[in-house]
């Protein structure tokens, strides 16, 4: 075989029915020369965030006057807005601080000084275990010097690149998500190092090898972020974001039913309760799915589904009645084809996203992986499956 | 059967980084032109991807060469940016449509004729390219391995570099893909012999 192969080259470059022609050529040249016009509109990006500054500073501004003329606006009667009050971590003289801080921003032209007014900013000084700041709790505060290094805990998410520093990958986040991420008060953005926790995991989930594959990718990255470690120090800090580590495992099976899970299924179809698919797995739910979809087990079909609009699944009226939502000839035809494919795959890896949500990964003829996605019912303890699952 | 090798001029890579980045590109037109769109071809299968994904790698190749900073060979790096762009396209939502229309017309009709595109009538054409046939329809992760190995003549080493993957992942793929096109053609001649 391996010497069939090699006496192919010749068929492969004759018979690919292709070549680059000097039509091609003149193509891409022009192309080109479209692309370079279009560039200038680029070169003014100053103008739009200046006016975002402009906005956000009036606006900063308002609430400033407004605090001012009403001392207690924010400082109700009741035990339930104390509370509050102790939960954002803010307490009056932090308002007062944060406000000076906000005031500061409001007057200065850069455009990142604004922007960093709108984060959830902490008082390296004052910051306290229990604390919120956006979606994260502080858990540990420890102060060494000038240096107070602040564990959170909680959930984030940033968008943003890698670049390698030396061996050790770094994170910059996108502007758009800059506004999750806790600040100390005197810090700007760009002058925070950010790295990760978990750098391995990220290196393997995201196939990052060196400077090269990261220059060869087009993808925007997004951070799961579940937990921070912000070191502050007048001189610079430091933080290193810990990502959420998915759980997997990995199922050498195939779609077909077991006879243990064809018993569920018959009687799940007989009840349609979904309190029978208790202690079932996500990979359960995904064969169940697709033994419903080709047994045109309607019923089943639909009552697999998560139920409810937040999720996009339809009513059952709409999805009985109405013709959108028919699985028509073709589409069952598809479907058939579909799972006829499916009985050849043999590895099917179940990965946990988060508490809530689970995909069934596997390989088809495609250059990516399928993924289904299911998620967790958790009133009744169950795992149901997405509408319009696969991915 | 409407393509013609047109005749073009090759450039060594240090003569090709010397230029400015328009001279350089068409240099690298003229060098790697055919055998970028031909390797665009077998992710694509079909010629109106082909050229429009191949005019794509070109002018982002001309956009990130300031960025080439020669850890690989440029050969290696072009090969990068083009089967990037492929993977995106067939990736992308437009693309999966448009091969699930494929899938259902070719449902419809396989049983009165084979619906065969004219650039698959000529492949078809002679028998020595059955075994041609079979890398084509081999699933990609199979079939870039084997296109660049034994087509491209890039070592393991190069391939690892240029797909983003290990060395020992590459020479897995390389030996199962062997092993997918032995027992397709085996299957083919009616499962008797063995390649």
């Amino acid at each position: 075989m391996d010497k069939q192969l090699k006496d192919l080259k010749t068929n492969y470059e004759d018979n690919i029915p292709t070549s680059f022609t000097d039509h091609d050529k003149q193509a891409v040249l022009e192309k080109i020369k479209r692309t370079e016009h279009k560039q200038p509109a680029k070169v003014f990006p100053f103008y739009p965030k200046m006016l975002t500054g402009v906005v956000l500073a009036a606006l900063i501004l308002i609430i400033v006057i407004s605090v001012n003329n009403q001392p207690n606006m924010f400082i109700g009667s009741s035990d339930e807005s104390a509370e509050q009050h102790d939960m954002a971590g803010v307490d009056e003289s932090q308002s007062e601080q944060e406000a000076e801080i906000s005031m500061e921003d409001s007057t200065s032209d850069s455009d990142m000084e604004i922007r960093g007014s709108v984060n959830a900013r902490f008082v390296p000084e004052s910051v306290r275990v229990g604390d919120y700041y956006g979606t994260m709790e502080v858990v540990d505060v420890n102060r060494q010097g000038e240096k107070t290094t602040v564990k959170f805990n909680g959930n984030m998410e940033l968008f943003g690149d890698f670049a390698f520093e030396g061996d050790q990958l770094r994170f910059s986040p996108h502007e758009n998500t800059i506004p999750n991420i806790p600040l100390a008060s005197e810090d700007v953005v760009d002058d925070i190092l950010f790295y990760l926790k978990n750098e391995e995991f990220i290196r393997s989930e995201y196939s990052i090898s060196d400077q090269q594959s990261l220059e060869n990718s087009n993808q925007e990255y997004l951070l799961d972020v579940v937990g921070m470690e912000y070191t502050y120090s007048p001189n610079g800090s430091t933080v290193y974001l810990e990502v959420f580590e998915r759980v997997s495992n990995t199922y050498e099976t195939t779609i077909e039913l077991s006879k243990e899970l064809l018993a569920v299924y018959e009687q799940y179809k007989s009840s349609l309760d979904d309190r029978e698919l208790r202690n079932l797995n996500p990979i359960d739910l995904f064969k169940m799915h697709y033994y419903a979809q080709n047994q045109d087990d309607e019923e089943v079909l639909y009552s697999l589904y998560i139920q409810g609009d937040m999720y996009g699944t339809p009513n059952s009226d709409k999805y009985f009645n109405d013709p959108f939502f028919e699985r028509d000839d073709t589409v069952k035809e598809n479907e058939k084809m579909l799972y006829q494919k499916l009985l050849e795959v043999d590895v099917f890896e179940e990965v946990y996203v988060s508490q809530d949500e689970a995909i069934i990964q596997f390989d088809l003829d495609t250059p990516d992986k399928k993924a289904f996605r299911l998620i967790k019912d958790h009133k009744l303890d169950v795992w149901k499956v997405a509408w319009l699952p696969m991915q | 059967m409407g393509h013609s090798k047109a005749f073009h001029p090759t450039y060594d890579e240090d003569e090709i980084l010397q230029q400015d980045n328009t001279r350089a590109i068409e240099m690298i037109m003229d060098t790697y032109g055919d055998e970028i769109k031909r390797l665009v071809y077998t992710y694509m299968k079909n010629t109106a991807d082909t050229d429009d994904v191949t005019q794509e790698v070109f002018v982002t190749i001309y956009q990130k060469l300031n960025m080439f900073q020669g850890k690989s060979s440029l050969k290696s790096w072009i090969y990068s940016i083009a089967i990037n762009k492929c993977k995106d396209y067939l990736r992308s939502w437009h693309a999966r449509n448009k091969r699930l229309k494929e899938k259902l017309t070719h449902a419809a009709h396989s049983s009165e004729n084979t619906n065969e595109t004219p650039e698959e009538y000529y492949m078809n054409q002679t028998e020595s390219n059955q075994l041609l046939n079979q890398v084509m329809d081999l699933p990609i992760k199979y079939r870039e391995v084997i296109t660049l190995f034994y087509f491209k003549e890039l070592s393991t080493k190069e391939i690892g570099q240029v797909l983003g993957m290990k060395e020992a992942t590459v020479r897995t793929r390389l030996a199962r893909g062997r092993d997918k096109l032995k027992e397709c053609l085996s299957q083919e001649r009616g499962g008797a012999s063995h390649g």
